[in-house]
């Protein structure tokens, strides 16, 4: 925008919409546009009945521009509602990005405050509010960043395979980085055992069954075969054997991976990084049956299977080491029904639990029993022992509640656990780890297959995700998502992302460890924490945590968060806008009532609200305050709802000793869509 | 996998407003191609738009709000027509280069929601009551119209919710429309149906009002943020919940209400409320009649533990489920254990019951002339992620081709994305 939007201060226009004069009951929109316009700094009030039209928009918005309005309040509903029609007449009359401030006089207002004096008086005051923060308004920029289309896949298995192929055939350069030598990975030892994936998905045992395993067994086996087949001849994609991932430096559009493969070292650069290196390894046996040739896991039995002479009788045990889930169910499984129906074997076998929740799993149960397997499910694991070609064991059998033994020639311990992958860990990596160490964190707003860091994606085992099919929508997924990052080669970003002031900035790195997508990183040239604008969410947590107050988010600078809190305000809601503030609104449109005194201020994330904005709060008069935002571990900036938790927690402490009730600091966790619970908080 | 089209893929249209629809709507519309969305409903959502939140001291990963966001998400999404009261008729080959010409019949709405501003005058004046809010969360408070109701489709003359709106939303004059269109590739994520557990008689529902569904207390959680009696309306102090409720039935083939197949969602959802039952009441007992408890989420370990700790666990299929005094409900069971029937008192019983396929989904296949599988889900699910309908440029999305989850949806209905994109 032009500089003289800097220099004058004074250009507010303020906006009033009355929904089609739906509002004029409950709202006295000539006081308020009387008192607007008394404000200092504004130079032009438009009150408006259709924000939300095209031709209303463009007139309101006309009219106070042409009083050389250039910053603007809107006071309507909300924002989303009205955008349509708003973003074009801001263009028209070239208001920039970041010059306008919104506040709700609808869903916040008119519909849950019944009396009409009281509800004005708070519309009155959150414009008051408004007017201080648009004061304080810089225009913000857009810039466009490059960024290389290239992508790097870590693995080399089936998933990765596919992952590359898709992504070759959008037109992306790709290189397959594996940690083995040759492409196949793991699930290639135990291709016979997908059982599952028989086409027909018949649960009965008619004579043909024996084909339908061989022909299952054949169809993966081919998937394989022409997956590898196609990759090795696919011009756009690269494969590096043997290559152990160091570290993973840059960011979204820009990364860079350096590699050693044997002795050398490489890097390979990429705009995106898709992780599909997990595997799936067995458990080691217990201590007592190491060793012993009768005992075997999943992938020893594929070698085994095909021999000429084969035990009589197997025992398989599942869910020993932990619980196991579809996918080894499934291997067991098949390896059961096979040794059952084609070895003529008699095979027991032993599991907590059978777990068939994938398509086709449960067919394979049936035709399993058909074929003679005995399930023995168990509370207390059973004992095994193992001497020569001889496994004993000894369990309770559960509907006598007897000790029983039972020997068999050969164990198969089918336990097998995830393995994420080699080198994600490296500190510098910043990747957020999951449960049993996969590469995604247990978040459901990374839900199929985003990692913390933006540009970094997680495919198939990888994230934990074992099943067959879901493994391989995992990679076409993948693909789809960094076609439509990168597929332009650019990207353009408004310059709203958090902004270290390198005069301030004390390389303590606390923001660093902070950032939970990795976006900050050491501007080592000019001794400076820096942030990288396309992998920054804007979840303004890191500028909460900088000791030395050196970061500061344009949308939500300290402040545009004063002017937020207002004067004398009563009831002050740190509402985050993925939760708090669409309940509220979502209690606006059930046209639920509530005390006037409550004041929304609309914050990115919890973690945005710090010791400063809460103390400002108090200071200003407020009897309370509470902190509203979305469910522990549901942040869609993973750590803000716990950093929230606990900076209430301890802040509480510090009011109490301060002599202060720390009861009047709250903190409340709630959905989008728990309208309900929004009003309990307020309620209180 | 489908064979390689000449011309490039630019429109497609989408058949089902739930998360799986949603979710390619919105990611074909954002790379670029035209998206022609049709929902059988006057509103789109789904299922899943009427679940609720299960979270506890934190979230469960139940995944409904992401569903939530990313139904809205689609509704904002660019180069996206969405066609509600609208279905398919018929389908044949496309001219001009495209794949298929379709037919779409669309019923009057009535209340034109691109204008509606979400007054509510409406709602309020209608002597009928037959204009209502239907998922606010997606929709704020644009309203939809049930046409059976209405005074003028009784041959009765009235205008009041016309009147009162202020911004003529309310459009009498609509017709029933067929439009045909020509369009590269279709996407069928028409859902699924809830097992609907009042035909199996012996677990009492319908009958005994405190025997509940999980969908019932699904909306429960969805409406009121905990799940309740429904003879009296206070929380329950001692619950059950029957696992497989229609679901891995051994009697299939002679009871065809049942299905022979794991539904995949229940253990997880029956689980998750349970321990929302008792955060929110921590004294309150909790016990589970299961045949096997499936595993799911990243976290299953020890959260299963964790509910080892404070729920009962038992092995077995009620025998016979009767109502007891003041409201209660008694399970008899055989206890695998003992080898005898037992009885036990429970305030509430939750019956997990499971996904069928939708009983229109078989004329959608025929009509599309569709692979169905034996159970009746659309496609063939062999080797290959997506299920194959061995039609060209035709792909099935969602519980419509096999019952899963919210998470598994999103990635498969991502991945049908793929498919199209790499011939876009
Ligand atoms: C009791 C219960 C509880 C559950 N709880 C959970 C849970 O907690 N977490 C979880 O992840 N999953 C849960 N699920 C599973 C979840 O409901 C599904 O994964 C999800 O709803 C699937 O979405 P969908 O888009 O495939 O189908 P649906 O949600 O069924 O949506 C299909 C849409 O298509 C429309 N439609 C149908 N036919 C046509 C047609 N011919 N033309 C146009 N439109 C059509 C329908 O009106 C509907 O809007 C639960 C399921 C049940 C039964
Ligand atoms: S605002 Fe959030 S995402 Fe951006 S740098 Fe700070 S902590 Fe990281
Ligand atoms: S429990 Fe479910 S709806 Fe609630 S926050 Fe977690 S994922 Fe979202
Ligand atoms: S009166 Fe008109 S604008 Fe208001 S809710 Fe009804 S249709 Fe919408
Ligand atoms: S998920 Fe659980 S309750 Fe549902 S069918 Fe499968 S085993 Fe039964």
């Amino acid at each position: 925008m032009s500089p003289s939007v800097k220099k004058d201060k004074n250009g507010v226009g303020v906006i009033l919409c009355d929904c089609a004069g739906t509002l004029a009951k409950r709202l006295d929109f000539q006081a308020l546009a009387k008192a607007a316009a008394a404000r200092e700094g504004v130079a032009a009030v438009q009150v408006t009945s259709r924000l939300c039209n095209a031709k209303g928009c463009l007139q309101a918005v006309k009219a106070v521009a042409a009083k050389g309005c250039r910053r603007l309040v809107l006071a309507a509903c909300e924002r989303e509602i009205f955008d349509p029609a708003l973003n074009p007449a801001l263009k028209r009359v070239r208001i920039g990005d970041g010059l306008a401030t919104f506040l709700n006089i609808r869903e916040q207002c008119a519909w849950v405050h019944a009396d009409p004096a009281a509800a004005t008086r708070k519309a009155n005051a959150l414009i008051n509010a408004a007017v201080e923060r648009a004061v304080l308004l810089e225009p913000i920029a857009s810039k466009r960043e490059p960024m290389n289309r290239d992508v790097l896949i870590l693995g080399g298995d089936l998933v990765a395979m596919q992952t590359a192929l898709c992504l070759a055939r959008m037109g992306h350069k790709v290189t397959l980085a594996s940690r083995r030598p040759d492409l196949g990975g793991s699930a290639a030892r135990m291709i016979d055992f997908f059982g599952y994936l028989d086409d027909t998905g018949l649960s009965d045992s008619s004579d043909k069954s024996e084909n339908r395993d061989a022909e299952t067994a054949q169809a993966v086996r081919q998937v394989m075969a022409a997956t590898m087949e196609a990759v090795r001849h696919d011009p756009a994609i690269t494969f590096i054997g043997n290559a152990a991932l160091r570290s993973l430096s840059g960011d979204v559009g820009r990364f860079v991976a350096a590699f050693t493969t044997g002795e050398q070292a490489r890097n390979i650069t990429a705009g995106a990084v898709a992780l599909a290196c997990g595997e799936l390894e067995s458990f080691p046996f217990p201590e007592h049956l190491t060793g012993k040739s009768a005992v075997m896991n999943l992938a020893g039995l594929a070698e085994r299977l095909h021999a000429q002479s084969f035990p009589k009788s197997v025992a398989i045990f599942l869910d020993l080491a932990a619980e196991q889930g579809r996918i080894i169910n499934a291997l067991a499984l098949t390896a059961a029904e096979r040794l059952a129906r084609s070895r003529r074997c008699r095979v027991l076998l032993f599991a907590r639990h059978i777990r068939v929740a994938a398509w086709g799993l449960e067919a394979l149960y049936r035709r399993a029993r058909e074929a003679g397997v005995l399930i023995m499910r168990y509370k207390t694991k059973p004992k095994i022992n193992a001497a020569g070609n001889q496994v004993d064991i000894e369990y309770q059998d559960i509907q006598s509640g007897a000790v029983v033994t039972e020997s068999v020639e050969c164990a198969i311990m089918a336990d097998a656990r995830l393995c994420p992958g080699d080198g994600l860990s490296a500190p510098g990596n910043l990747i957020r780890r999951g449960p049993g160490g996969a590469a995604q964190a247990d978040n459901v707003w990374l839900t199929p297959v985003l990692a913390n860091r933006p540009g970094l994606f997680v495919v198939g085992l990888a994230r934990g995700n074992s099943e067959f099919r879901e493994a391989l929508n995992d990679a076409a997924a993948t693909a789809a998502a960094i076609q439509a990052l990168l597929a332009s080669g650019r990207v353009t970003m408004p310059q709203d992302a958090a902004t270290v002031d390198p005069d301030r900035c004390v390389l303590c790195l606390t923001c660093l460890r902070t950032c939970p997508h990795g976006a900050i990183r050491v501007d080592a040239a000019n001794k400076t924490a820096a942030v990288s604008a396309p992998a920054c969410r804007r979840c303004g947590l890191c500028t909460t945590m900088c000791p030395a107050v050196a970061i500061q988010m344009p949308r939500f600078t300290d402040e545009q968060m004063r002017a937020d809190i207002g004067v004398e305000p009563d009831m002050t809601v740190f509402a985050c806008e993925h939760s708090a503030w669409p309940a509220a609104t979502l209690a606006g449109v059930n046209r639920a009532e509530y005390s006037s005194a409550v004041r929304l201020i609309r914050v990115p994330c919890l973690g945005k609200v710090d010791a400063r904005q809460v103390l400002q709060a108090l200071e200003r008069g407020a009897k309370n305050v509470t902190l509203l935002g979305c469910h522990r571990e549901n942040c869609r900036y993973l750590v803000g709802a716990d950093h929230g938790a606990k900076r209430v927690a301890r802040l509480r402490a510090m009011l109490t000793k301060a002599g202060i009730d720390g009861a009047r600091l709250r903190i409340g966790h709630l959905t989008e869509f728990e309208s309900g619970r929004f009003l309990q908080f307020v309620k209180e | 996998m489908t064979t390689k089209s000449n011309k490039p893929i630019r429109c497609v249209l989408v058949l089902g407003g739930g998360i799986a629809g949603a979710t390619v709507a919105e990611r074909l519309g954002r790379a670029g191609l035209d998206v022609q969305w049709v929902e059988k409903e006057p509103v789109i959502g789904g299922q899943a738009a009427a679940m609720g939140c299960k979270a506890a001291d934190v979230c469960l990963r139940c995944h409904v709000c992401v569903a939530t966001d990313r139904l809205k998400a689609a509704l904002h999404a660019p180069r996206v027509r969405l066609n509600t009261r609208s279905k398919l008729v018929a389908l044949v080959p496309g001219n001009n280069g495209a794949a298929y010409r379709v037919t779409l019949r669309t019923e009057p709405n009535i209340i034109r929601r691109e204008r509606c501003i979400g007054c509510g005058l409406c709602v309020a004046v209608c002597p009928e009551h037959c204009i209502s809010v239907k998922y606010p969360a997606l929709h704020g408070g644009v309203p939809v119209l049930d046409l059976p109701l209405c005074r003028r489709t009784r041959d009765k003359a009235c205008d009041r919710c016309a009147k009162a709106c202020p911004v003529q939303a309310i459009d009498w004059k609509e017709p029933t429309q067929n439009r045909e269109l020509d369009v590269d590739a279709v996407v069928v994520a028409t859902g699924h149906e809830p097992f609907h557990p009042g035909p199996m008689g012996t677990f009492g529902y319908g009958v005994i009002p405190n025997v509940i569904s999980g969908l019932d207390a699904e909306h429960q959680l969805a409406g009121q943020h905990r799940i309740t009696r429904l003879s009296d309306g206070s929380a329950p102090r001692r619950v059950a919940f029957i696992q497989c409720v229609g679901s891995r039935s051994e009697h299939a083939h002679r009871r065809p209400e049942d299905t022979n197949y794991c539904s995949t969602v229940c253990c997880a959802y029956a689980l998750r409320m349970a321990r929302r039952i008792q955060h929110d009441a921590p004294d309150t007992s909790v016990t589970v009649f299961y045949m096997d408890i499936q595993n799911f989420g990243k976290d299953f370990e020890s959260f299963f533990a964790a509910c080892q700790k404070t729920m009962t666990f038992v092995r077995a299929r009620p025998v016979e489920i009767v109502a007891g005094s003041e409201g209660a409900v008694v399970i008899a069971y055989e206890d695998q254990e003992k080898g005898a029937v037992n009885k036990a008192e429970f305030d509430l019983v939750i019956l997990s019951i499971g996904i069928r396929p939708a009983p229109a989904a078989r004329a959608l296949a025929d009509c599309l002339r569709l692979a169905v599988d034996q159970e009746g889900f659309l496609g063939i699910k062999g080797t290959a992620g997506l299920p194959q309908t061995h039609c060209r440029n035709i792909f099935v999305a969602g519980t419509c081709g096999n019952p899963q989850d919210i998470a598994a949806t999103i990635g498969q209905a991502e991945a049908v994305c793929a498919e199209i994109l790499k011939q876009a």
